[in-house]
Formats: C-alpha cells, sequence, structure tokens
C-alpha cells in the first residue's frame, strides 16, 4: 500500500459518499441526480470514475406524446423488473467494457477484461471487474435496492500504479444513498450536508470560490458559498463588511446578531422578502400555495484553520424554522 | 511561456479544422519541472502594503524609441502585483520550478493543491505572455 500523507480527500455529490487518497480532486460532473457522472484525478496519471444510474427514473416529460412514450416505456419497464428484481449488471457492465474495448481499439491497443461471478449480500447484488491493456482499471458495479440505483465505480491508471489498493480503499468506503435523509456534498475542501429532497439548481466551481445552489419543491433554497485566501480578503474587509457585502441582507432588511458557527465567531442574519416581485416570484415557486418561502436566514464566519470564509443562506416557510441551522452545523470547515 | 508565431498559427487552425489539431507537445510533468525566472530589465520594489509594483522599460529598438518619442512615453510603466502575485513574483528567481512554487503557494495560503495549481500556471503563463518571466529547464535552454 503506497502512504498517504494527510486527511484523505472526501467526495460527495448527489448521494454518493467516498473517499481517496489526499489530493485528489473533482475533476468532472454531472448535475443530473438520477443518471449522473465523477470524475476524480490525482496528482498523477490515476483517476476514478463513477457512473450512477436509477433504472427506475421517473420521466419528466411535460407533453402529451412526451407523458403517452413514458407511460409505454414505464409498463414495459415493469414488467422486465418484476421478473428479475434487479436490473441485468452483466449486461451494462459488458456494454461498457465493449465500449472501453472499442476505444482502445482507436488507440491502437486492446483491453483484456475479467469479471467476476454476481455476488449478492443483504440488499446488494454486484460484480467486480478488472482490465489491463494500454493501463488498467479495477471496479465494481453494484444495485442498491435501498436507493434503487445502478452504480458503476472504478479507478484506472498506468500499469505501475497502485490501482489495486486505491480501488479497494475506495470501494470499501462508497456510501451510494444517505440513511438520515441528508446528503453530504464534499468538493474542493467544502464539505455540507443538504437535505436529500432538494435538488442541485446552479453551481460555479472557481479557483478559490465554490457556490452550490439547491431548491427543492416549494420554493425553498439553500445557497452554501466557500471563498478562500480569507487573510488577504480580511486585511480589507472585515467578517461582518464581507456578510452584508455578499450576501442578500439589506434585501431582506435583515437584523443583524452575532454566534458562534463550528467554534468560530459569525453574523447571523433574520429577515423575509419584503419586495412585491420576491413575494410574488416566492408564491408562485410553491405553486401557489399558502406556504412560500419567503423567510431568509444567513450565516457567515471565517475559519482561520483552513483559510476560508463560509457563507450559508437559506429561503425557506414557516414550516422549516430549524433549516439554516442544521446546514450550519453540517457545513464543515476544519 | 510564448509560442512561437508558426506554432500559434498552427493551433488556430487545428481549431477550426480537425486534420491539423495538434496533440499535446509537453505533458504536465515536464510543465512542472520548468523554472521561471524574472527579466532582467524589469525592477521592482514593494509597497506599504507588501505587494510589489513592476518597474516594465519600454521597448529599446528602432520603433519603440520612435513611439516613445512621439508620444511622450515615460521611460518605464508600472504594474501593480496583489499579495498572492508578489509571492509568486519573489519565488520566480529560477531556483523553484513550477511545482514548488504550487507546493509553496498552496502551503501558505492553505488552499487545495488543485485550485493552486489551476491559478498558479494560468497567472504565470500571463506574466510569461507579457514577458516579465521566462522558463528555463536545468540541462535545457531559456524560453
Amino acid at each position: 500500500m503506497t502512504e498517504e500523507i494527510g486527511p484523505r480527500t472526501l467526495i460527495g455529490w448527489q448521494g454518493i459518499r467516498f473517499s481517496l487518497p489526499p489530493e485528489w480532486n473533482m475533476t468532472g460532473f454531472s448535475l443530473n441526480k438520477n443518471d449522473g457522472y465523477v470524475k476524480v484525478d490525482s496528482t498523477g496519471s490515476m483517476f476514478a470514475q463513477v457512473r450512477w444510474t436509477d433504472p427506475k427514473q421517473k420521466n419528466n416529460s411535460i407533453t402529451l406524446l412526451g407523458l403517452l412514450l413514458s407511460f409505454f416505456i414505464k409498463s414495459n419497464k415493469q414488467k422486465k423488473l418484476a421478473k428479475g428484481d434487479t436490473p441485468d449488471l452483466r449486461s451494462i457492465l459488458d456494454e461498457f467494457l465493449k465500449a472501453a474495448n472499442k476505444q482502445a481499439k482507436k488507440n491502437k491497443t486492446s483491453i483484456d477484461c475479467k469479471i467476476k461471478p454476481e455476488e449478492r449480500y443483504e440488499d446488494r447484488v454486484w460484480h467486480n471487474f478488472s482490465w489491463t491493456g494500454g493501463g488498467q482499471g479495477q471496479g465494481k458495479i453494484w444495485y442498491c435496492k435501498i436507493c434503487g440505483r445502478v452504480v458503476m465505480a472504478q479507478v484506472v491508471g498506468a500499469a505501475k500504479d497502485p490501482v489495486n489498493d486505491v480501488a479497494a480503499a475506495m470501494l470499501g468506503d462508497f456510501f451510494d444513498h444517505d440513511a438520515d435523509g441528508w446528503y453530504t456534498w464534499a468538493l474542493y475542501d467544502l464539505v455540507t450536508g443538504i437535505p436529500s429532497d432538494f435538488k442541485l439548481k446552479n453551481q460555479k466551481l472557481m479557483s478559490g470560490y465554490l457556490r452550490l445552489e439547491f431548491e427543492r419543491n416549494g420554493g425553498e433554497r439553500i445557497l452554501v458559498e466557500r471563498w478562500g485566501l480569507a487573510n488577504v480578503t480580511l486585511k480589507k474587509f472585515t467578517i461582518d463588511e464581507w456578510f452584508k457585502h455578499s450576501c442578500q441582507t439589506g434585501a431582506h432588511r435583515s437584523v443583524i446578531s452575532q454566534g458562534i458557527v463550528q467554534d468560530h465567531p459569525a453574523f447571523f442574519a433574520h429577515g423575509k422578502v419584503h419586495s412585491l416581485s420576491g413575494l410574488f416570484s416566492a408564491w408562485r415557486d410553491t405553486g401557489f400555495s399558502l406556504r412560500p418561502a419567503i423567510k431568509y436566514e444567513a450565516s457567515c464566519w471565517a475559519c482561520e484553520e483552513t483559510n476560508k470564509i463560509y457563507a450559508v443562506q437559506v429561503w425557506h416557510n414557516g414550516f422549516t424554522e430549524g433549516l439554516a441551522k442544521e446546514v450550519n452545523l453540517r457545513c464543515e470547515c476544519h | 511561456m510564448r509560442m512561437p508565431l508558426g506554432l500559434r498559427l498552427k493551433q488556430f487552425a487545428g481549431k477550426h479544422i480537425p486534420f491539423l489539431k495538434m496533440g499535446p507537445t509537453i505533458d504536465r510533468s515536464k510543465i512542472f519541472s520548468l523554472r521561471p525566472i524574472r527579466h532582467q530589465a524589469i525592477e521592482w520594489e514593494t509597497n506599504n502594503e507588501g505587494e510589489a509594483v513592476l518597474q516594465v522599460p519600454h521597448r529599446k529598438d528602432k520603433l519603440g524609441k520612435t513611439v516613445s518619442y512621439w508620444f511622450r512615453l515615460p521611460e518605464s510603466r508600472a504594474v501593480q502585483l496583489d499579495e498572492v502575485g508578489t509571492f509568486v513574483w519573489n519565488l520566480c528567481d529560477g531556483s523553484s520550478t513550477v511545482e514548488s512554487i504550487i507546493l509553496q503557494t498552496s502551503k501558505k495560503y492553505k488552499m487545495n493543491r488543485r485550485e493552486v495549481e489551476i491559478s498558479v500556471t494560468t497567472y504565470l503563463q500571463m506574466l510569461a505572455e507579457r514577458h516579465f518571466i521566462g522558463f528555463f529547464q536545468r540541462g535545457g535552454k531559456t524560453t
């Protein structure tokens, strides 16, 4: 096993959570929850890929033709799934390896694949697989009955790379769903927990600035931001000024207070959506129900240990009072 | 690092004509082993906030002299770097490799290595395009 210096990198995306050696970072991802992809690169030639799909996913078509098609597809799928209860993992894997072989042929190499027999344990069915040729890869494909996802994870590297060790550690500590109804979102030193029914609406991943925006039915929103180089920023602004400048505290006529988040002095804002356009859009987002997300809560703090500034903004309705507090607690800075 | 004109033209053509597309000419490890070095003609001083102010002289060739004379340009122009830029500028002394600069910046500002890698390489590329720095490889030649 290669020696690891520093803590392992935690990757969390759309309910998928796993850890990799230090200095590995996410370089590719998809925004879709039901059918997604994550790629994590090492500093050398190795990388890890995770793909997942939900075979029972709902079709989001809103046209008549789309609804009719989805009805027929759904009824066909249900018939197929009812026979075996689990999707045919072997055929999915064969298709994937066939595509990989085709790609290898383009590069004038060929790959030699080994697929181990199907194994079952509690709620999981899986196949382990490995391939060599123009590099090497080791991975696993499985179906989880709890979350209903088919997940395929593999570690790829050059012939000399310790792919087996990395894959064993990664797959031994892999979660495809969370038990408590909260998903862990972890990338580039940002680790936060968001309720699983929130969908990622928008993201901005820049060097020194990360922004994840989530939304759920009913118009409730969570916005998590992280800035690097806190020591440079705090030479020009106080954390209070930064909070007012970067968050929408003024627009919501917020009352500012002070407190503690993750053992750091923090500023909090409590306000409401006041503008007519804001109230209308909040009401529209709830589907014109009587519970619009017009309450606004925000917090901002600086973490000296990691030299980062964090800000969490939550728009919620009166029934989810503790949401902002819970997100703050789950936003790990050090 | 400024590419020769021919290479730049080929790269431009490759963007639009698929069979002229250039493959990667230099790999990551080679870039990281390069040593950035400041241009000898550039002088700099540090202001009260610890930020470097570079004095970049104008061209001394015939065209440069003519333009300076007719437009009454000063001898040099000042370029102010920010705190992180100054830190990287100070490391461009020819003894540190790109990788070592990335590691030192990552350590000093407690930033993720990947984030620093992107920022520092882009910044060094920008400095090189303006001819503020050049690169050399031990046992190779300076660009």
